[in-house]
């Protein structure tokens, strides 16, 4: 065979097998088999999902598959239509739901669950109590021994989430505002790894969802927020003051924040979605709440959100 | 009786051309995929350049794509990736040259023979395994020695990927230095001259394009290497010249921040530029090889 024959017929097989392979990558398929439902997003949520996926399975039956790479990238699936859920431990940023707006979904929002995020520190931190005005020069590296803030001589190490985080997120927004996080906050893409390396650091300060925090209260010290320097600190395993708190109020614990899932509409009262929002937001689904250290829904927002429930036809 | 001593001209020719066909097609696949990958991310980069100062990029000390203020210097992934790869590269390229040594050249039979599997297995083992190792035990070892400030730091990276590398270099390393012909080590024992001399004057240099590869392919994978790095090193993004401090090389900053960027945004773009970079670093370490080995023919030749 000639040359030029071997070549052009070598680029023509080739050029013809990439071109398939191109085809192929860009035909997404749908996210979830028929009947089960795919949820995507929160570490922080992670405990909590996975305890609702089960008890959910046992009673209907359905099967939800829980992936957790973090709030933002939820969002991301949940847009491009990868997941047919997004749980995320922050609210969906206005830029988000445009997005979503422009591929055609509407973007319907649910709180689940109400959590306080919980800042820990080691064990032998003398240190128990911070407003949050410390709290913010702490994290955006300002302030970098702990004996600025009335603790020992120690420099503070700073742990945190990764970007993809709605607890990364929450926290940015609730306490640092416009500022950066620190430079030198090592980044951990869920909650359950911060824990462990606080407790094994003596300068260590870290920030995870309150049922994390909970769990390892024995090895760690969960830190009083107080608004103001001088006001009253309150603590994240208080029920009542993290219902009372906000960022914004004068009393109760600054940090609280919703849990949130979001839904494309309301579902329609014969698909799984709306049998899963159901659960969750009935007794058994906001018990298991309470069973993993979050707090469940107080009546108010539970009524609105039983109220748009109701909207689904 | 007829005896047929050949197939006919044309049947032979068919086999010779389609085997030539296939073959070039596997060749120009790879040729093609470096091309369309360099390609693909040269073309998402030119929208970061056209809007971003290079240099800006190129000697910034601020990684922030995410802020509301977003900064895009590239300096402190560069300094991560460079703190952990070089002194990985320090750590493993004298232990592993030395393992290939012993095993190729001092080594009893039977030694190598269990030796070489499990340096084999060894260069098998998956990233994350090791990623783990380092996240829990190889941490707390250093926290004991050092007490360093970051549990997860830059030492902690480098030490993983120098015990990655050394099974990858062992590996190649050998190979070349058992291609060395005996006839050149018997030369040079006949002229006098003591094993060691042999090793040292004869053996090592005419093996050196093996063990230049194998360095550069193991060094490749220190560059390259993110799981076993974003476990160990704590991921934080700060510029840093210090061993002990927590840093975030290149390709954990990739992995980190592109499931999170949306396509499209600037952000996106950015990763696209630091990817090129790491790009550009891989090609540049092989160029580089490629030179030293075509010096030290000439001089050698």
């Amino acid at each position: 065979m000639e040359r030029r024959t071997i070549i052009s017929i070598s680029v023509v097989a080739v050029i013809i097998v990439a071109a398939l392979g191109a085809v192929m990558m860009t035909n997404n398929k749908g996210s979830s088999s028929p009947d089960g439902i795919s949820e995507s997003g929160s570490t922080t949520m992670a405990e909590v999902a996975a305890l609702w996926a089960t008890e959910f399975k046992n009673e209907t039956g359905i099967k939800v598959t829980v992936d957790t790479p973090g709030s933002g990238t939820g969002i991301t699936n949940f847009i491009q239509g990868k997941a047919d859920i997004a749980q995320c431990s922050r609210a969906m940023k206005q830029s988000e739901k445009d997005q979503a707006a422009a591929s055609g979904m509407t973007v319907t929002e649910w709180k689940v669950a109400v959590d306080g995020l919980a800042i820990i520190t080691n064990k032998d931190n003398p240190v128990t109590s911070l407003s949050v005005t410390q709290l913010k020069g702490i994290y955006n590296g300002t302030i970098t021994n702990w004996n600025q803030v009335g603790g020992n001589d120690q420099a503070i190490v700073l742990y945190g989430r990764d970007s993809a985080s709605g607890s990364y997120a929450s926290f940015k927004d609730m306490v640092l505002g416009s500022d950066n996080y620190s430079a030198s906050m090592q980044q951990f893409n869920s909650n359950a790894l911060i824990v462990p390396e606080v407790e094994n650091n003596a300068g260590g300060i870290g920030y995870v969802g309150v049922g994390y925090a909970k769990e390892a209260s024995n090895q760690l010290s969960i830190l009083n927020i107080s608004k103001d320097t001088n006001g009253t600190a309150y603590s994240p395993l208080n029920k009542d003051s993290v219902y009372a708190g906000s960022i914004n109020s004068s009393s109760g614990y600054p940090l609280s924040r919703y849990l949130y899932l979001y839904t494309n509409g309301v579902p329609s009262k014969d698909s799984s979605e709306y049998k899963w929002i159901e659960f969750v937001l009935g007794t058994t689904g906001q018990g298991i709440v309470d069973q993993a250290g979050f707090y469940e829904l107080q009546a108010s927002d539970l009524s609105a959100m039983q109220a748009q429930l109701a909207t689904a036809k | 009786m007829a005896v047929k001593l050949k197939r006919s001209k044309k049947a032979g020719n068919a086999e010779e051309g389609t085997a030539k066909v296939l073959l070039f097609a596997c060749a120009l696949v790879s040729l093609l995929t470096l091309g369309l990958v360099f390609i693909f991310l040269l073309g998402n980069s030119l929208p970061f350049f056209q809007s971003n100062d290079l240099w800006a990029f190129l000697t910034g000390k601020v990684w922030q794509p995410f802020s509301d203020y977003p900064s895009y210097g590239v300096l402190p992934l560069l300094m991560g990736t460079i703190l952990v790869s070089l002194v990985a590269a320090l750590i493993a390229i004298p232990i592993g040259v030395g393992c290939t040594v012993y095993l190729s050249e001092i080594a009893h039979p039977r030694v190598k023979q269990v030796l070489k599997p499990v340096i084999e297995v060894l260069a098998g083992v998956p990233s994350v395994v090791y990623g783990l190792f380092a996240a829990l035990v190889l941490s707390n070892w250093i926290a004991d020695l050092f007490h360093p400030l970051a549990r997860l730091n830059a030492l902690n990276g480098a030490l993983i990927l120098s015990v990655m590398m050394i099974p990858i270099l062992v590996s190649v390393a050998e190979e070349a230095m058992n291609a060395v012909p005996g006839s050149l080590r018997e030369a040079s024992l006949a002229l006098g001259a003591t094993r060691w001399e042999t090793i040292r004057r004869v053996v090592i240099p005419a093996s050196l394009p093996g063990i230049m590869a194998a360095i550069v392919l193991s060094v490749g994978r220190a560059v390259g290497e993110t799981m076993a790095v974003i476990m160990a090193t704590g991921s934080a993004t700060q510029f840093t010249t210090s061993i002990l401090d927590s840093v975030r090389p290149i390709t954990a900053a990739l992995a980190i921040d592109v499931p999170e960027s949306v396509a499209g945004s600037m952000q996106y773009y950015s990763l696209f530029a630091v990817g090129l970079l790491l790009f550009v670093i891989t090609f540049a370490i092989n160029l580089i090889a490629d030179y030293v080995l075509a010096r030290y023919k000439e001089a050698y030749a």
